[in-house]
């Protein structure tokens, strides 16, 4: 009886809450398949996998079924840890942006290379409440930091991976401005911890399948869930995006899969044609039953395709393109099982374009002059579009490299000349020594329509002690990307707003993309190296050289020295008895 | 409302129900065999942690082992939550693998080892010494995620196996540092006096591997290793494909027997062991019962390789208070890790857990029993194995791992998991700099300078004094 | 002062319009210049241009200098280079080339002041000018532009004034010199003793009193005074990295790879050591030279030139500039030409296997780290040889011999010939 009093007690406010939330939209969960042929015979793979949820939290459970379209694994950490925002993403493989004409994947939210976390996290620091005194303020600032380290690693324990930092103080905070929030957030604040060291292998895909509500079994992603097709694509990223619900709107978290397949096999065929089935040895799946929608998009090239059997066309702004979608519906049960397949018109064998259409907007990062422990970093920001672009440029370094701030130069390629006046601010935010921290520069650049700048960030590289190396040290360090934010981007839903049927196909306006980033790859320093089988050894030859001078000085401090009456026979050789009484001497300090 | 509570109750009915007599059936099963003593080993939970200690590609061989041996013991029904996999490099997906996410344990290339949903818990840099003895002992630091912590009890049977290079007493990790059987020893040891298992068995597969378990000295060990002191292991064949060798010759070896087996599987350690054969091995393969109360015959392969269930129950002496019951509403608890993590107890205590913990295993519904919370008297607990046909006690529990104060959530892993606190970050051993007593700290650095002063004096006194 | 001198001793000017020329050369080559100033047996973290010019551009952003770790150098020196503005890369090298030539003639003036104005001093001052001046660690480190040569003037200037028993000015000196170095903080006894007047009733100890109430009168009020203040200051010791060594940038000294292949558990215990064995010989150094203070300074400076925590090449020069005043103790030396050839040996060593390891790729650490034993155990020795020879000669000077008399020009006379050893053992006559 008291079991059942007990239980009546916890059920009530659950069913109160649940009838009180009636008018919030029901949890939704969406999927497409997006194929982007690329113009060197590539062809762009992108799944998309898009919940929208009310409420993170389980207390609704009981009167629900087993099923709920979101993972608790995921969310309970994010509520527990008062994450509002949170986006994990793993790259792999190198984007070939020249041959691609495209900056970055269609993901826009991909990272630059390996992995990444970043979100907004709630900041108990800057409550004037709670930060009465210093010392107060202090523990709130650490109890930040102990939740970012906390969210991190739960994030790397789920996905597979070493998210969470390996040393204090290594998650930055200053990337508020170039990652915004999707919400109004007060008291937040932002976290971003790149890890380039990171893969993308299976181990990565099992959660992630895991924690999508098909599961990887029906629906789009039974395509995803074979490891052995998708890994062996070139470029892969993959990644999850979650916002929170917060003050009545609806939570969303997404997740992505972007590979690039070569269209071209090595041996027989020389055209581009493909198909489903020959992309992922399967047909077009059936739906999700949950699914509330189930898309296949192919973003048509600029030339002509035919597709069996074809589907609706409509007109989209993509990266800042005006270009035509071709749409399936999937849920449509006419298409379940169907394969589809895409030739290009007239295409005997696939001929490699001598030149590349450029993207309007790109950035590439090197290192030059390099010995190993000195270098230069070489950005070359292009801007190829008809307008002047305002960007901010982002740099986190490791604490052992170090920028050496007077001696960044800004030029335009063209004009050979500095051009100071188009870095218009910079923000230095220096690693504190001795450990841990980063170091992260932000430049705010302005871009002159068509034209090239070149950013010089001349650094030194620390050496590291014996046993803050890697073991394989000899192979050199990963930074992280560096990152362009574009400030200018308004999205690629400003098409619903304008009139597009004036605009022709393939008209490009930089500004109607969703890519508000663009990441350069990440970069491999070599490092000095000391002998890692020395240590003993040199321990024992600093520690001689030191006993010898020590030796030495203390003889020669401690003895005394004298004048001896030798007789001339023996002055050659001054090998004397001292205690020779009948030598007469005279010795320092016997003066008396 | 009422009607919610009725299905509240019949849901967990059900759940009991089915939970007991998943466990009876299993048991049963279990339960034949000759003697019916081999049962009586008394874990209730199985947990392994499988290494691959080098890094680089032409290593390959070594992750093939430790693959092979995951892939086994998923086979046999061990949940991936209760494996901790430890791989030094990722050559699955490595540049020069020319089969991509996969790896393969044999040149006819009949099984990818990687699969489709492996779950790797340490891998790249993580895999140390450091790591690996602070997984053994559970000495993490507080934000380790559970599916990164070895959270076996006094009735989990541990499997360890081991593999890359070695020699004489040590085990290279990352051709960077090694490990000594000293370390291994000690951490064994720690995990008996921290009740981190009920027995262990320990396989290596490296040169000279026997030495790496000769320094053992806590109780309930059964360990083997592929070669004798002064004897290389060697590997057992290529993939002209894949350009290296892909697996040890002990290995292989025992990777072939135990695909005979099943779960339901009777072989005993003693039919494991008499599978050894030094000419296709290519070594002298050691085996070490000396420290184990059990022979190696009296005791079934799969009670270390495979899952386990049993049901526990407690007596009524150890009904929880009040305010617990809400929360335990039944004093049989019960983890699922299956495929649909959506399952996870409602209650604040089990979510915050299964806030780290429930990585979806993806495999056989294993119903593990838990100790309940809040268990720390002195009261023994019957023990009902097998649908109540034996009881027994069982060693006083002194673990609360659920004990989470519910005012802490922020902290999103459980510390007091084990009954002994951990020290954080004060685990580094005691330096001889602190016996000696010259301070390391800046405070330090105070009497450092004190005392140098002395002996600048002295040594002055001393120059004077000879004059 | 200095001027006048510099008036009635026409025959210097020669030298120093050569060495001035010199070096106003090598700084129109600024491949010369620029490779230098990157070179580490010539910068350490503490004492490089590059960071100098850093420090002073982010003061002018408006960051704190101390903040990245990049900048180590004294506030006073962040104050003053500040006043040059954007325009310090230009002006630096007439500055440098003015340190030097102050500090030269402040090593005549230690002459002076020590020979006193006979004829053989008059003669020599121009030879000690040109062994300051033409040493080549004391071009090399000026036109590579780093502080060492601030450090180096200021040093001999305290030297200077102390050895003219100045005591206020030579204080105040003394203050900034060990603001802007660490280690000079260590000549205080050698200093003090060098200040006493040799007139009866003055004692070291009062001396050693005024200097350091001076010393930290001036230190106090310079502090409080500067800019930045204390708070300053203190970052700056706690940037400081002569004490925690933060910086493991090989040089060449003998702790970077100490230091860099040490296990953890013992840094802070080896940091101890190795500081510890820097300052051991302060006392006994004084104590067994305090006939001659000066020599017991340029001994100490030679001890921290090699055993400090960022040692460069340049910190030799205090102390090769002053072994030129002791003509009889170079005399005395027991392996002079040894000692120089390996010195010489090693500045082409040092760079040659620093290239190999870091420019070529082809050797690793080790390489540069045994030219940097070379060095040390090179310089250990000859400091010990200086410093067997400086007992001998302060032997040689004040003993009486029983029975003979040194003016006596006719040994010859004697059944033997007295000669100085070293005593093996004590002896009771």
């Amino acid at each position: 009886m008291l079991l059942s009093s007990l239980i009546l007690t916890l059920i009530t406010p659950t069913r109160v809450r649940c009838s009180g939330h009636q008018d919030v939209p029901p949890d939704a969960f969406h999927e497409s398949l997006t194929l982007h042929p690329l113009p060197d015979g590539k062809l762009s793979v992108l799944f998309e996998f898009t919940t929208h949820f009310s409420s993170p939290f389980l207390s609704s459970e009981l009167t629900r079924s087993h099923h709920s379209l979101t993972p608790p694994s995921l969310l309970l950490p994010l509520g527990q840890n008062d994450v509002a925002e949170l986006t994990v993403s793993f790259t792999s493989g190198q984007w070939d942006r020249r041959r691609s004409g495209q900056a970055g994947p269609l993901a826009y939210d991909a990272g630059g290379g390996g992995g990444e976390v970043r979100g907004w996290i709630k900041d108990y620091g800057s409550m004037e409440e709670l930060a009465g005194s210093d010392s107060g303020r202090q523990k709130l600032i650490n109890r930040n930091d102990r939740r970012r380290t906390a969210i991190t690693h739960a994030l790397g324990g789920l996905f597979c991976a070493g998210l969470g930092p390996s040393e204090e103080g290594e998650v930055a905070g200053t990337f508020g401005a170039i990652f915004p929030p999707h919400g109004k957030l007060q008291n937040y604040t932002h976290f971003f911890l790149p890890r380039p060291t990171e893969t993308l292998c299976t181990e990565n895909l099992t959660p992630f399948l895991s924690l999508l509500p098909s599961k990887g079994l029906s629906g789009l992603s039974s395509l995803l869930a074979q490891p052995g097709i998708i890994f062996s694509w070139g470029f892969k990223t993959e990644g999850i995006e979650v916002i929170m619900p917060m003050d009545g709107q609806q939570g969303q978290w997404r997740g992505w899969w972007e590979g690039v397949v070569d269209l071209i096999p090595v041996k027989g065929r020389r055209d581009r044609a493909f198909s489903i089935s020959r992309l992922f040895h399967k047909t077009l799946p059936r739906p999700f039953v949950e699914a509330d929608s189930s898309i296949m998009r192919l973003i048509l090239p600029a030339e002509k395709m035919s597709v069996k059997p074809s589907g609706e066309v409509r007109r989209e702004w993509v990266d800042g393109q005006l270009t035509e979608v071709m749409e399936w519906d999937l849920l449509d049960p006419t298409i379940t099982g169907e394969d589809v397949t895409f030739t290009w018109d007239g295409e005997g064998e696939f001929q490699y374009p001598w030149t590349f259409h450029t993207p309007p907007m790109s950035v590439s990062r090197t290192a030059t002059d390099l010995v190993a422990q000195d270098g230069t970093f070489l950005i070359r920001v292009e801007n190829h579009a008809e307008t002047e672009r305002r960007t901010i440029y982002s740099e986190l370094w490791p604490q052992w490299v170090k920028p050496w701030l007077h001696e960044i130069s800004l030029y335009a390629e063209d004009e050979s000349k500095a051009r100071p006046d188009l870095l218009t601010n910079l923000e230095y935010h220096p690693a504190y020594p001795p450990r841990g921290s980063t170091t992260t520069l932000h430049f705010h650049l302005t871009v002159p329509a068509h034209s090239v700048l070149l950013l010089r960030i001349p650094f030194t590289k620390l050496t590291l002690k014996y046993t803050e190396h890697r073991p394989d040290a000899e192979r050199g360090r990963e930074i992280p990307s560096g990152i362009l934010t574009l400030l200018d981007v308004v999205g690629e839903d400003a098409s619903s707003q304008t009139d597009t049927s004036s605009i022709p196909v393939g008209h490009v306006d930089p500004r109607w993309s969703g890519r508000k980033r663009i990441y350069t790859s990440r970069l491999l320093l070599d490092v000095p190296t000391p002998d890692f089988s020395m240590p003993y050894n040199v321990i024992i030859m600093s520690c001689t050289v030191m006993a010898v001078f020590f030796g030495l000085m203390q003889g020669t401090l401690t003895r005394r020295v004298g004048f001896v009456e030798v007789p001339m026979e023996l002055a050659p050789s001054l090998e004397l008895k001292v205690d020779d009484t009948s030598v007469e001497i005279a010795v320092e300090g016997l003066k008396t | 409302m009422l009607s919610t509570w009725l299905w509240f109750i019949l849901i967990l009915n059900t759940l009991n129900v089915y939970c007991i007599s998943q466990q009876h059936g299993q048991s049963r099963e279990g339960s034949i065999n000759a003697d019916g003593d081999r049962t009586k080993d008394g874990h209730t939970n199985n947990w392994a942690v499988l290494v691959s200690s080098s890094r680089y590609w032409f290593n390959y061989r070594h992750m093939a082992n430790t693959l092979a041996m995951y892939r086994t013991l998923k086979r046999l029904g061990m949940p991936d939550s209760n494996i901790i996999l430890m791989l030094a490099d990722d050559v699955a997906c490595n540049p020069r693998n020319p089969f991509p996410a996969a790896v393969y344990g044999n040149s006819g290339r009949q099984v990818d080892l990687y699969g489709d949903a492996v779950q790797v818990d340490y891998r790249g840099y993580e895999v140390t010494v450091e790591s690996f003895l602070r997984l053994l002992t559970g000495r993490h630091e507080p934000h380790v995620p559970a599916s990164k912590r070895l959270l076996s009890d006094a009735s989990s049977n541990v499997f360890i196996y081991m593999t890359g290079h070695g020699g004489d007493e040590f085990l290279k990790f990352q051709d960077n540092e090694e490990i000594s059987a000293y370390d291994v020893a000690d951490a064994i040891e720690q995990m008996w006096e921290k009740r981190r298992y009920n027995k262990l068995l320990f396989v290596i597969d490296t040169c000279q591997a026997t030495t790496m378990y000769s320094k053992l000295y806590s109780p309930h060990i059964i360990s083997t290793g592929s070669s004798q002191l002064g004897e290389s292991s060697y590997s057992h064949h290529n993939d002209y494909d894949i350009g290296v060798s892909v697996i040890d010759s002990f290995t292989h070896e025992v990777l072939l027997y135990l695909e005979t087996l099943g779960k339901t599987s009777n072989s005993t350690m003693e039919d494991f062991f008499n599978i050894y054969d030094p000419i296709k091995m290519k070594s002298h393969p050691g085996i070490s019962t000396s420290l184990s109360s059990v022979q190696p015959d009296q005791i079934r392969i799969t009670d270390f390789l495979g899952a386990v269930a049993r049901i526990e129950i407690m007596s009524s002496s150890s009904i929880l208070p009040p305010s617990t019951l809400l929360s335990h509403s039944s004093s049989c608890k019960f983890n699922t890790s299956s495929r649909n993590s959506n399952t996870s107890p409602r209650n604040s205590d089990t979510s915050s857990d299964s806030g780290t913990s429930s990585r979806n295993s993806g495999t056989t519904s294993n119903h593990r029993i838990i100790p309940s919370a809040g268990i720390s008297d002195d009261q023994d607990k019957t023990t009902i194995v097998a649908g109540w046909e034996k009881s027994r006690k069982v060693r006083q529990r002194t673990k609360s791992r659920f004990s989470i104060n519910p005012s802490d959530r922020s902290i999103l892993s459980n510390e007091t998991y084990s009954g002994i606190r951990m020290r954080e970050k004060g685990d580094s051993p005691l330096l001889m700099m602190d016996l000696i007593g010259i301070g390391l700290d800046k405070r330090g650095m105070m009497v450092d300078w004190i005392g140098i002063g002395v002996l600048i004096l002295t040594l002055a006194a001393l120059t004077l004094g000879k004059r | 002062m200095y001027s006048k001198t510099a008036k009635t001793e026409p025959a210097r000017l020669p030298v120093f319009i050569t060495a001035v020329v010199i070096r106003l050369a090598l700084f129109q080559s600024t491949l010369i210049s620029s490779a230098l100033q990157h070179r580490p047996e010539l910068v350490s973290p503490q004492t490089s241009f590059r960071s100098l010019l850093e420090g002073v551009y982010l003061r002018r952003l408006g960051y704190d200098p101390y903040d990245g770790g990049t900048f180590v150098h004294p506030p006073d020196y962040l104050g003053f280079f500040s006043l040059f503005g954007r325009h310090l890369p230009v002006i630096a090298p007439y500055v440098w080339i003015l340190l030097d030539i102050v500090g030269a003639l402040a090593l005549v003036e230690i002459w002076t002041t020590r020979s006193g104005h006979h004829s053989l001093s008059k003669g020599r001052e121009s030879l000690v000018a040109a062994l300051y001046l033409f040493n080549p660690y004391t071009i090399a480190t000026c036109v590579a532009l780093t502080t060492t040569s601030v450090d180096n003037s200021l040093l001999l200037l305290t030297i200077a004034l102390a050895a003219q028993k100045r005591a206020i000015p030579a204080s105040l000196l003394f203050a900034l010199s060990s603001r802007t170095a660490a280690y000079p903080i260590c000549l205080l006894p050698a200093l003090a003793m060098l200040v006493t007047p040799s007139c009866k009733g003055a004692s070291v100890g009062r001396s050693a009193a005024i200097l350091l109430v001076a010393c930290g009168g001036s230190f106090l009020s310079s502090t409080s005074l500067s800019q930045s203040g204390m708070l300053c200051y203190w970052k700056s010791i706690d940037a400081d990295s002569s004490v925690g060594l933060p910086f493991l940038t090989p040089n060449v000294g003998m702790w970077w790879y100490f230091f860099t292949e040490m296990f953890d558990h013992f840094r802070h215990f080896f940091l101890g050591v190795f500081q510890f064995h820097c300052v051991i010989y302060v006392i006994p150094v004084c104590i067994r030279l305090r006939h001659d203070p000066l020599l017991a300074i340029a001994i100490l400076l030679s001890i921290f030139a090699t055993w400090k925590s960022y040692p460069t090449l340049g910190d030799m020069n205090v102390p090769a500039g002053l072994l030129a005043c002791f003509p009889e103790v170079l005399t005395e030396l027991k392996h002079p030409l040894f000692s120089l050839t390996v010195y010489a040996y090693t500045f082409i060593l040092l760079p040659l296997l620093h290239s190999l390891w870091l420019v070529r790729g082809t050797g690793n650490a080790n390489f540069f780290y045994a030219a940097t034993m070379v060095h040390g155990l090179n310089s250990s020795l000859a400091i010990v040889d200086v410093l067997g020879a400086s007992i001998r000669t302060g032997a040689k000077a004040r003993l009486v011999l029983p029975a003979v008399d040194l003016e006596d020009d006719k040994p010859d006379s004697r059944k033997g010939e007295m000669q100085l050893v070293q005593l093996l053992s004590a002896v009771d006559p």
